[in-house]
């Protein structure tokens, strides 16, 4: 089993990157609709996610994708969900990981798109 | 305010040397519009209305004057000309003429044009070669002044050649000892002669080293679609990745390997090829059972 579930984890990566490529291209749903396929699987191995510390790493990197794809989706709902997963994030990760600084220069892209619709609503 | 609207009707006004007139017409083209302009008449044709009009004048009319011009503006006819005796007409056209006396000045003035057409045509060859002489000497004059340029410097630079040639040959038509012309060498000698026999020192130039070469380095634009050759901008479909050796009919483990197909696919996302990555990813998805089953008969075996 332990020969097999190394396999899964590979076979997950590849959505994930598949996840990235739809980033890159504009495929903004199909990519939402990727990464909700991994952390639904990801959320069912809570236990043996603690000791891998690979798949905490893709969780996180899986929410920024997420979030970003979100942002740009162009509804309501999906632009305040991104506000909340970015929030989140930066409260559980460390500033010593190194996925913090990716985190934040998209949380700040972010904010600056927020200014800038302000400023041409009013 | 009242409106102004034009009058429909022919307007003519003059000076003492021209003459213009006004004929409303609508709906029609300059181009379509045939003018026939002789001494004593002028003749308007129109083929999409088949009309004629004709306009016999007072006086003669000097028809080959370039001041002459034909336009259509606002629905109307403007005809400018010019006449031959320069004089105040109380009239237009002529009068008390019957319709035979006017045919027949018609006739006379339309047959004095002729000649002076067919005089014109025969000296046309004549009129071109004065032209063409007239020209070829205006040319010419223009470019004298540099021919004579050119020619100066040749005499000069011959003159100075053969200045050096017999300098150098002796009385006895010997040639000469040619001595070194350092002008830099002749200076310093004649101000700080020489106290001891010494050999004087020529003065050598420094030769610069050649320059180091450099490494250019060529960038090339980047591509719309990064799977197909640059000159193909329309999408194609990105191919499925494919072992060496392997054709269609051969199955071979490599290409249905899902973490073979995984690894293809991310050497293809490192590149910016998103489309051939994404084809390697569904690839890997799609064999993933086959090789589920694959692993768990590996395990039981072991």
């Amino acid at each position: 089993m332990f020969y097999i579930f190394r396999k899964n984890e590979k076979l997950i990566e590849c959505i994930a990157n598949r996840a990235a490529c739809h980033l890159a291209l504009f495929n903004f749903r199909e990519c939402i609709n990727d990464c909700n396929e991994v952390l639904e699987y990801l959320s069912k191995i809570s236990s043996q996610k603690e000791e891998n510390e690979n798949l905490m790493k893709l969780e996180k990197r899986l929410k920024a994708r997420k979030a970003v794809a979100l942002s740009w989706e162009g509804s309501d709902e999906s632009f305040l969900k991104a506000q909340e997963i970015f929030e989140d994030l930066l409260k559980s990760t460390n500033e010593t990981d190194p996925i913090f600084n990716q985190i934040k220069t998209n949380y700040q892209f972010f904010q600056n798109r927020i200014s800038s619709i302000e400023s041409k609503v009013f | 305010m009242k409106k102004i609207i034009p009058k429909k009707e022919t307007q003519w006004y003059q000076t003492e040397q021209s003459l213009t007139i006004k004929y409303p017409v609508s709906g029609v083209s300059l181009k379509k519009i045939d003018f026939f302009l002789a001494d004593s008449f002028l003749k308007i044709n129109i083929t999409e209305k088949n009309t004629i009009k004709f306009f016999d004048f007072h006086d003669n009319i000097d028809y080959l004057n370039k001041g002459t011009n034909f336009l259509y503006i606002n629905d109307h006819i403007e005809v400018t000309l010019f006449k031959e005796n320069p004089c105040i007409w109380p009239n237009l056209l002529v009068e008390n003429l019957s319709k035979e006396q006017i045919l027949k000045r018609r006739e006379a003035s339309t047959e004095r044009k002729k000649e002076k057409e067919a005089e014109h045509s025969k000296n046309l060859h004549d009129i071109k070669i004065k032209h063409d002489r007239y020209s070829v000497s205006e040319q010419m004059r223009i470019e004298k002044k540099e021919r004579d340029f050119i020619e100066n410097k040749k005499k000069e630079e011959k003159d100075a050649a053969l200045k050096d040639l017999y300098a150098s040959i002796d009385e006895d038509s010997h040639l000469k000892k040619q001595t070194k012309n350092n002008e830099i060498f002749n200076e310093i000698s004649e101000n700080y002669p020489l106290e001891q026999e010494e050999e004087a020192i020529e003065v050598i130039r420094e030769i610069p080293e050649p320059r180091d070469g450099k490494t250019m380095q060529i960038k090339f634009t980047e591509k719309v679609y990064p799977h197909l050759a640059a000159r193909e901008q329309h999408f194609k479909e990105a191919p499925f990745p494919k072992a060496k050796g392997s054709t269609s009919t051969t199955k071979d483990g490599d290409q249905e390997n899902p973490l073979w197909l995984k690894d293809k696919g991310d050497d293809f996302f490192r590149n910016k090829d998103y489309y051939s990555a994404m084809n390697a990813y569904n690839s890997a998805f799609k064999y993933r059972f086959y090789s589920f089953r694959f692993g768990f008969i590996c395990v039981l075996y072991i």
